[in-house]
């Protein structure tokens, strides 16, 4: 199940970002698509309260693959892995994942959160200290449409 | 928004992954932005583009280094070359953060330049400074083979590094370390010389143990490459490794002892340490492939620079 951080924390990257988000997830075997499409509800629910708009997407098989192939499908800009376990980004680089696609992929440990209050360092008091994440972003796509007006000074 | 699936994606540029990069510390209002570099593009484009945001940019090139530096740019030289982006961005994070450049609990985003590795796909990674990263020592760094202990590991990469120091003091040496995998590696290679550590007691033949290292930087003048078990053992010095040709990843201008050893740990499951009498760099192969290089002028961790 992902968590309310987690949601939070991608959709307010999405949105500032000015881009729509697709969230993939990968289901086990034993995983049924109603139980992957009720983890996924948040990010549904943010979507619509934040406007940005939010495909969600259900897919079996290998993590690299099944990503790879849903980012190119979807003419994704900007792949974002949530990396709650080593063996995710393991899984990625055996794949030969770098080789196989040039989608930039964005990693972001699980101990990363709080994107949407998160102000630069020298900004932000010590109440900003947040507890780490509970469970993982798994396999995120981001349709990151990244505006040239966002660019530069 | 999504495109049409049938469009095609020009190939991306390092301005490209800067304007990227750029999007995500904003939207992540990141503490700063490290990239990695080898020609120098990506840093110059995060300066350009940054605004605010303070760029470090880290390379294992000494002359993009200067040339940065000269720029005005904060520029940090990086002592490994790692086998994938992930492992050196990993690298570049612990070493910048030894720098004290940043802080433990910084947000930061780090970027790889399309000019470090060949692969096609750009990553970027969005992290906390964690302390947990600040020491890690090349053993993190290497994917270990054959029970191939951590400490026996850094063990050879200190003593690669001192061969590599004292060559550049006038002797031309060179130097093979075969680790692990010892008796496929002994099986088809020759002893060149009695070997200099037949008859020795245990303690004497134990890599980690540091009073043998400067006999060891004696012994690389010998001919032939050092074998030891994955406990660090050494076996035999003076072993002239044979093995049938194979196609292994050998960077260009790498001479006859990076292939051979290149070639021993395709067949065998031990991992390689070279020290190059050509350029003074420290190389590890495993798997036939170069999984690391090291240059010994620039401390890190445990390769201290008073040897």
């Amino acid at each position: 199940m992902t968590d309310q951080r987690t949601a939070d924390y991608v959709t307010n990257i999405a949105k500032r970002l000015g881009a729509q988000l697709v969230v993939l997830r990968i289901l086990s075997e034993k995983e049924t698509e109603t139980g992957g499409e009720q983890s996924l509800r948040l990010f549904v629910e943010n979507g619509q309260r934040e406007k940005v708009p939010v495909n969600i997407i259900l897919r079996r098989g290998d993590i690299a693959s099944v990503i790879i192939e849903t980012a190119q499908e979807k003419s994704v800009d900007l792949i974002i892995l949530g990396v709650s376990r080593g063996e995710v980004v393991a899984e990625w680089m055996n794949a030969g994942a770098m080789e196989r696609t040039d989608i930039p992929v964005l990693l972001i440990p699980k101990w990363v959160r709080g994107a949407g209050d998160r102000r630069r360092k020298s900004e932000r008091g010590p109440e900003l200290n947040l507890e780490k994440a509970k469970s993982p972003i798994s396999g995120m796509i981001g349709s990151g449409r990244v505006d040239d007006d966002e660019q530069g000074q | 928004m999504s495109r049409a699936n049938n469009s095609i994606r020009p190939r991306r540029s390092d301005e490209d992954l800067a304007r990227m990069v750029v999007s995500v510390a904003k939207a992540t209002q990141v503490d700063g932005i490290i990239c990695i570099t080898e020609t120098g593009l990506l840093a110059q484009y995060l300066y350009r583009l940054s605004g605010h945001f303070r760029v470090i940019a880290t390379t294992t090139n000494s002359e993009t280094y200067d040339t940065l530096t000269k720029a005005g740019l904060e520029v940090i030289r990086l002592p490994l070359h790692t086998a994938d982006k992930y492992t050196q961005i990993r690298h570049a994070i612990s070493v910048v953060l030894q720098s004290s450049s940043v802080s433990i609990g910084d947000l930061v985003v780090c970027a790889i330049g399309r000019d470090v590795y060949q692969e096609a796909g750009d990553l970027v990674v969005l992290t906390e400074m964690e302390a947990s990263i600040e020491k890690l020592a090349v053993s993190d760094l290497v994917k270990l083979t054959d029970g191939i202990q951590p400490k026996v590991l850094e063990a050879a990469v200190t003593v690669a590094c001192k061969i590599s120091r004292a060559a550049r003091r006038g002797n031309r040496i060179g130097a093979i370390f075969m680790l692990g995998d010892s008796i496929n590696v002994l099986d088809g290679s020759k002893q060149l010389v009695p070997n200099p550590f037949q008859g020795h007691d245990k303690a004497n033949r134990m890599l980690t143990n540091a009073d043998i290292h400067e006999a060891l930087v004696e012994l690389s003048k010998l001919d032939g490459a050092f074998v030891l078990r994955g406990d660090g053992f050494i076996q035999a010095a003076g072993v002239f490794l044979t093995s049938p040709p194979a196609e292994t990843e050998l960077v260009s201008g790498l001479g006859t002892r990076h292939a051979a050893a290149a070639a021993v740990t395709m067949r065998t499951a031990a991992t390689a340490i070279i020290v190059s009498a050509t350029d003074g760099q420290v190389r590890a192969f495993s798997g036939g492939k170069l999984v690391l290089q090291i240059d010994p002028e620039i401390a890190h961790g445990h390769i201290s620079m008073n040897a």
